[in-house]
């Protein structure tokens, strides 16, 4: 499972949110946060054509945000239902 | 003999009670109804700190734009809670943690004054003119129902109509004690005229006052003693006139533990109030006159004195008002004189104190600025610990060049630092969170507390890593010494990239930026930690550096890469973004500690 972890985080909010000590999160929250990611992630690829002399942290920094954007898509499908169990 | 001031106090007040007691059975039901208001007065403040403190802490953030809406702010949350105590409390707070400017304090006080007056009107215009105890009886049922509600807006809605239904019932019973008092005795065989009367009655409003600690139980007992023929018209205009000096004693109680903007605001609070009595008593006659042609436009009967007193007090706080605007801003130069901030020690909390209350908002805001105070503290340490200065690094174009050129020593004491800049500032904000998490506070609130101590810890931790470097990079970074210097380097540029991308994210607006940000520092440190060990192990083996050398240098790189994680995990828990469900995506999808490490961890 490509996500695991982040399912298992996922579980845990679950309780947390049945128990009344979280927030609740909705599909379009998750979009907000990706937009932010992508957002970031442009302004990486700027700097990198800007700066090559940077390209090695820079590369891993985008890296990073294709992770993280990877999973935010992930936790959006999984709120939205739109995963097959 | 100071020491037992309050306890005498104290046997004074219950013994004069007592001899009271003794003399007049009528007295006890009048000092029986001004216990019930006050106890009334009390619940109403705290069930509408539950219900709608956190209302009023936003709208008291917006309050600040301009003087004239801190004022309407004072007016109406005032009319609203009926408690111009509450507003305070919440402006002191507000403003010892940075978050309103003095002068926005200054505006809520004096709107408060004028709010309070209200009081004065629904106590003669209402609560003496219908049976207000009927209306309390059903209050009191509901409310006890409702206060014993585990959910807060329940539980604040019941102490509210029980705050409500103790103050009407306490009217009634100070209404009825004055009725039945009226037929044996007559009060105002005591009236005094003249020059003499005024000021004695303004001194007995202002000791009324400060011992019932409200001037809103003043203004009612003696609208209910001139309602009932009790006191002198004359000398109950000087009862209202002490009681607005009287209330600032407790406002200068309350702000004898907040920090210097508190006390500012205190000493603001009774100097309009000193100023406005002392006009009032000046201009007593045009005064008492204006207030005739104004209750005759009003429609106010001649004999309804009551109703007048209620103008009176009104008048008088406009007055005050009228004479105080014009002159603020050489009050605040005045108070920011009179009273100057402390000396700058940056090892003391700067924003938390006793005096915030138990406002979400407030206690969050404060705790989030001690923590960037901290951090800066803790920046400068770790720069300087590695030879580094944190504003060359800020400013630099090139951190590696930056880096390469920092060859001087700085001398520093790095323990005594620690002690006196990061460890005491650590303490009293794990001390804060302590105290705070014993409030009735909402979870995701608790959670974010338990966040912002723990991304203080993570800043300690990453300092005391620093300290352990602190001997080789003396020995290996104040002279180039080849290829063990250009390691250390390395190590030295990473922390430096780290501090600055952090401060990166301080300076981006918070709607803009994302503590997720973090991540991507996390992954380039994850490649640095693999390329440092490549680099020690290819210097090994073509002999360019000493073996002992080698062992230092992993041995501080464990330290170095333990300090860059822990600077990481500070800012990723300080960033959060204030969005409750974004900040619960956040914690989401940020990556744990065994998807993250690298695979050559270095001790």
């Amino acid at each position: 499972m490509a996500h695991e972890k982040l399912a298992e985080k996922l579980g845990d909010y679950f309780a947390r949110l049945g128990a009344g000590k979280a927030h609740k999160i909705k599909p379009h929250d998750v979009e907000r946060v990706i937009t932010k990611l992508r957002t970031r992630r442009e302004d990486l690829r700027e700097e990198l054509a800007r700066k090559p002399e940077k390209a090695e942290r820079l590369q891993h920094k985008i890296k990073a945000a294709d992770e993280l954007i990877a999973r935010a898509e992930w936790l959006r499908a999984e709120l939205a239902g739109e995963h097959p169990d | 003999m100071t020491r037992y001031a309050p306890q005498a106090q104290l046997a004074l007040i219950l013994g004069l009670l007592a001899l009271a007691f003794w003399l007049s059975a009528d007295f006890q039901r009048i000092a029986a109804g001004v216990a019930m208001f006050l106890l009334g007065m009390v619940m109403l403040e705290d069930g509408f700190k539950g219900l709608g403190g956190s209302i009023l802490e936003r709208l008291l953030a917006r309050a600040t734009g301009s003087l004239p809406r801190a004022m309407t702010f004072g007016v109406l949350a005032t009319t609203v809670t009926q408690s111009s105590s509450l507003v305070s409390v919440i402006s002191i707070s507000f403003l010892s943690a940075g978050l309103i400017s003095l002068q926005a304090g200054l505006g809520i006080i004096f709107g408060a004054n004028l709010g309070t007056t209200t009081g004065a009107w629904l106590i003669a215009g209402v609560g003496l003119r219908v049976d207000i105890a009927a209306y309390a009886m059903p209050m009191l049922a509901f409310g006890a129902v409702l206060m014993f509600q585990s959910q807060p807006a329940a539980r604040g809605s019941g102490q509210v109509l029980l705050g409500i239904g103790l103050i009407f019932l306490g009217i009634a019973f100070i209404k009825d004690g004055f009725d039945a008092f009226s037929a044996r005795f007559d009060l105002t065989r005591l009236a005094l005229t003249g020059v003499l009367g005024l000021l004695v009655y303004t001194l007995i409003g202002a000791a009324a006052t400060v011992v019932m600690q409200s001037s809103h139980a003043t203004m009612l007992l003696v609208i209910t003693a001139l309602a009932t023929g009790q006191i002198s018209y004359e000398n109950a205009l000087a009862v209202a006139i002490g009681a607005n000096i009287g209330t600032t004693v407790t406002a200068l109680i309350g702000a004898a533990s907040a920090n210097y903007q508190g006390k500012r605001l205190a000493l603001g609070h009774l100097i309009f109030n000193f100023a406005t009595a002392l006009t009032a008593l000046a201009l007593i006659v045009p005064l008492r006159m204006t207030v005739d042609w104004v209750s005759d436009g009003l429609g106010i009967a001649a004999d309804d004195f009551a109703l007048r007193l209620a103008v009176f007090h009104t008048l008088f706080n406009c007055l005050g008002i009228a004479l105080m605007v014009p002159v603020i801003p050489r009050l605040l130069v005045f108070l920011e004189r009179r009273i100057a901030p402390p000396a700058p020690n940056i090892s003391k909390p700067r924003y938390i104190n006793a005096d915030l209350g138990s406002f979400p908002a407030t206690i969050l805001t404060a705790l989030q600025k001690e923590l960037r105070h901290l951090h800066e503290n803790a920046a400068q340490l770790i720069s300087e610990g590695l030879n580094l200065r944190l504003e060359d690094l800020t400013q630099s174009k090139d951190i590696a060049l930056t880096v390469a050129r920092a060859r001087e020593p700085i001398q520093l004491d790095f323990d005594r630092r620690y002690e006196e800049k990061v460890k005491s500032l650590h303490a009293a904000m794990v001390e804060f969170v302590a105290q705070n998490t014993t409030l009735p506070l909402p979870a995701p609130v608790v959670t974010r507390l338990q966040e912002l101590r723990e991304a203080a810890g993570a800043l300690v931790r990453a300092v005391k890593a620093t300290k352990h470097m602190r001997k080789n990079t003396n020995r290996f970074t104040t002279a180039d010494r080849g290829e063990i210097t250009a390691l250390y380097d390395g190590l030295r540029r990473e922390i430096a990239h780290i501090v600055v991308a952090i401060g990166r994210l301080e300076a981006t607006a918070p709607e803009e930026r994302s503590a997720l940000w973090i991540e991507e520092e996390r992954r380039a440190l994850e490649e640095s930690g693999r390329d440092a060990v490549r680099a020690v192990e290819a210097a090994l083996q073509t002999r360019r550096i000493a073996a002992s050398d080698a062992t230092s240098f992993l041995n501080d790189s464990g330290y170095a890469f333990e300090a860059m994680r822990a600077l990481l995990d500070s800012a990723q828990r300080a960033y959060r973004t204030d969005d409750a469900a974004e900040a619960e995506i956040e914690r989401l999808l940020e990556l744990d500690d065994d998807e993250t490490l690298p695979e050559t961890k270095l001790s």
